[in-house]
């Protein structure tokens, strides 16, 4: 009888170790796989900030070349055109000059418009809202375009280098919307949101799915959009509702006043 | 409970139209599973037909399904070692007929417990060496859910089947084989959960 119970319980016990040590087993390797993937995914978001950054200096770099010396040298130009327009009496050179002194003025605008774009001198000097105000009235000068602005009144306290992720993003959005979706009519607002910056555009273009774009495109702007979104532990959300569509940027502030 | 969630996995092969896939490694296993549940229950339960011919049926069956299995998981990796093991499983099986009767069939079960536990131990601690090796996440390999299950279930029947001769001769004979019970559930369930991570893979 009492072997009997030994027997029974032996088995129960010797059961129960092989079991332990079998789950064991499967938890190391769960925990070394988890472990192998987090140190993967540092690696990985270490190079993307990488990228990032070194595509920063590049713009910064670009930048300030056309605007210290590719401008420089036109804005030189034309000094020399205008000094050359009072030596000639034939109107047929002073009309030529006159020409000429417009190419040039343009040139050296297309040249300051992108340098502009490459890196955004306000950015640092007046914050995101200024210069995110001073993109759309280019934008409505150089686009047909309607664009409407509704900006917070709050200080917005958000880091220059996050200041500068979103303002990528904001003006990738922005040009997408109106190089592929053809749109007339663009509403931006920033406001606050909880305890985040909310950033949104509405626009009246062809729909797009950009959840989908995001996973499934080769370009290299919408995967800067989701570099620039993990970079920032910021989310992206969009809906299309009454044939607009609309783009929500979630910022979680760090220091907010709320 | 234990016996009809055996065919869930099926059950959820047949709804996605998989069920003849014999493209994914673990189809064949997953028939023979339902194929066990229906025979204990119309056959064993309802019509107490002899199942010792079912049981010893169903180890070579399990033994084919098996090295089916570990042989599509595992690729071009193991496979002298895999052919090698199936020989020594195989001449397991042999040996337990010759112990085979119609009165009883725990020396065959004990015999071919040890050996073909051996054989997943072998090819299950392989195939986790494989996947600690890949850079996916383990959670959403249905594969991984598949050899945990087979694992587990092997690791604790052996001991239970090893001594299921003595068991069956003491006070004691129903109660340890709540174990095979608890086996059973805990690998039909990871069986349920990597098949519905196949249908979302």
């Amino acid at each position: 009888m009492e072997n009997e119970s030994s027997l029974a319980g032996l088995v129960w016990l010797g059961t129960a170790i092989i079991f332990i040590s079998v789950l064991s087993v499967i938890l190391i390797v769960i925990i070394h796989r988890n472990r192998i993937l987090n140190i993967k995914e540092q690696e990985s978001t270490a190079k993307l900030n990488a990228a990032l950054d070194a595509e920063k200096q590049e713009r910064f770099r670009i930048a300030s070349n056309l605007h210290d010396g590719v401008s420089g040298d036109l804005n030189a130009v034309r000094n020399y055109i205008a000094i050359m327009s009072g030596k000639f009496t034939n109107p047929d050179a002073i009309e030529l000059l006159a020409e000429m002194e417009v190419a040039i003025k343009n040139a050296a605008e297309n040249i300051q418009n992108i340098s502009y774009n490459l890196m955004p001198p306000m950015l640092e000097s007046h914050g995101l809202i200024p210069t995110l105000q001073s993109y759309l009235a280019r934008i409505r000068k150089s686009h047909n375009i309607t664009i409407t602005e509704a900006f917070t009144t709050d200080p917005v306290n958000i880091p220059t280098p996050d200041a500068y992720e979103i303002y990528r993003i904001l003006q990738e959005l922005i040009s997408n919307a109106i190089e592929h979706g053809k749109a007339k009519h663009l509403e931006m607002a920033v406001t606050r949101f909880k305890k985040d910056m909310l950033f949104m555009i509405t626009d009246d273009g062809s729909k797009f799915n950009i959840q989908e774009k995001l996973q499934n495109s080769t370009g290299m702007g919408l995967k800067n959009i989701s570099a620039r979104l993990l970079k920032l532990k910021s989310k992206l959300e969009h809906t299309f509702l009454d044939h607009k569509n609309i783009s929500k940027i979630y910022y979680h502030v760090k220091d907010s006043h709320s | 409970m234990a016996l009809f969630i055996g065919i869930i996995p099926f059950s959820i092969l047949l709804w996605e139209k998989r069920a003849l896939n014999i493209k994914e490694a673990v189809i064949p296993f997953i028939w023979i599973t339902a194929l066990a549940t229906l025979y204990e229950f119309f056959g064993t339960e309802l019509l107490h037909i002899n199942s010792t011919y079912w049981f010893q049926l169903y180890t070579i069956l399990e033994i084919g399904c098996l090295f089916y299995y570990f042989h599509h998981i595992l690729k071009q990796w193991h496979q002298k070692l895999l052919y090698f093991t199936l020989a020594l499983v195989l001449t397991g099986y042999v040996i337990s007929c010759f112990f085979w009767s119609t009165e009883s069939n725990l020396i065959p079960l004990a015999i071919n417990a040890c050996s073909v536990s051996l054989f997943v131990f072998i090819f299950a601690c392989l195939h986790f060496n494989m996947l600690m090796k890949k850079e996916t996440d383990v959670w959403k390999q249905p594969n991984f859910y598949f050899t945990a299950g087979f694992a587990i279930y092997y690791a604790c029947t052996l001991l239970l089947f090893l001594l299921s001769t003595e068991l069956y001769k003491t006070e004691h004979r129903i109660d340890p084989w709540l174990i095979n019970i608890l086996a059973g559930i805990i690998f039909r369930t990871l069986l349920i959960t990597g098949t519905w991570k196949m249908k979302a893979a």
